[in-house]
């Protein structure tokens, strides 16, 4: 009895633990992190040099594609330069609050772009 | 003399217009068609069945074709696209492309959307 008690507990503080390490990062902080940001993703229509492409639209994008993205460019897995110099300044709690935030963009009301 | 002028002209311009036709990036219908293996992680309205997936839906055309040539040429590295963009061919690319930019969208730039500048 004892021991099942112990194994629930045990499996809680694991629950516990678990949603603590999904937690995710905070939105009104990253809104003051994402300034950087802002010089590229943050005027419609503006391309990268070479290759020419448009610099992608990053506001509304989903959450854990943000932070895998910032730490694949942080950890050079995925090469840009100048992302892999913005990722590098960030720490993970950094990275979590940005992507909080760009998510938390989404509208309701999907749009045409 | 002026004749010849004329006729090159127009021949230079048909030219132009004639790669700008080959170069013209892909059709959303004709890729709507190519992607149902795309549809089963970023959803039949692209955006993503989960938050690791990225939304399609709306962004930049250019910018899913470009990544979409990283992935085949192995510049970008990731398990999954690098099979599925292998079998690609310029024109699936490009297609591909034009559908998904071409879907209603949640994506924006962050134009007005940051502290302390717009």
């Amino acid at each position: 009895m004892i021991r099942s008690m112990l194994t629930v507990a045990l499996m809680a503080g694991f629950v516990c633990f678990a949603s603590t390490a999904f937690a995710k990062g905070d939105p009104a902080k990253g809104k003051l992190e994402v300034y950087t940001c802002h010089g590229c993703h943050g005027i419609p229509g503006y391309e990268t040099m070479y290759p020419e492409y448009h610099v992608p639209r990053i506001a509304g994008q989903n959450e854990q594609y943000i932070i895998d993205a910032l730490n694949e460019y942080k950890s050079g897995a995925r090469k840009f330069p100048t992302m892999n110099a913005q990722a590098n300044s960030l720490t993970e709690e950094q990275i979590e609050n940005i992507a909080a935030y760009l998510s938390s963009l989404a509208p309701t009301q999907l749009h045409k772009n | 003399m002026q004749q010849r002028t004329i006729i090159v002209s127009l021949l230079a311009a048909a030219l132009v217009f004639g790669f700008g036709t080959a170069s013209a990036k892909g059709t959303a219908a004709a890729g709507k068609t190519k992607a149902a293996a795309c549809e089963a992680c970023h959803g039949a309205d692209g955006n993503g069945i989960a938050p690791n997936y990225p939304a399609l839906a709306g962004q930049y055309q250019d910018y899913i074709a470009q990544v979409l040539h990283e992935y085949k040429d192995g510049q970008r590295t990731n398990a999954i696209m690098n099979g599925m963009a292998s079998p690609l061919s310029d024109q699936d690319i490009d297609d591909l492309a034009a559908y998904f930019s071409s879907l209603p969208s949640k994506l924006s730039d962050l134009h007005g959307k940051v502290n302390g500048g717009d």
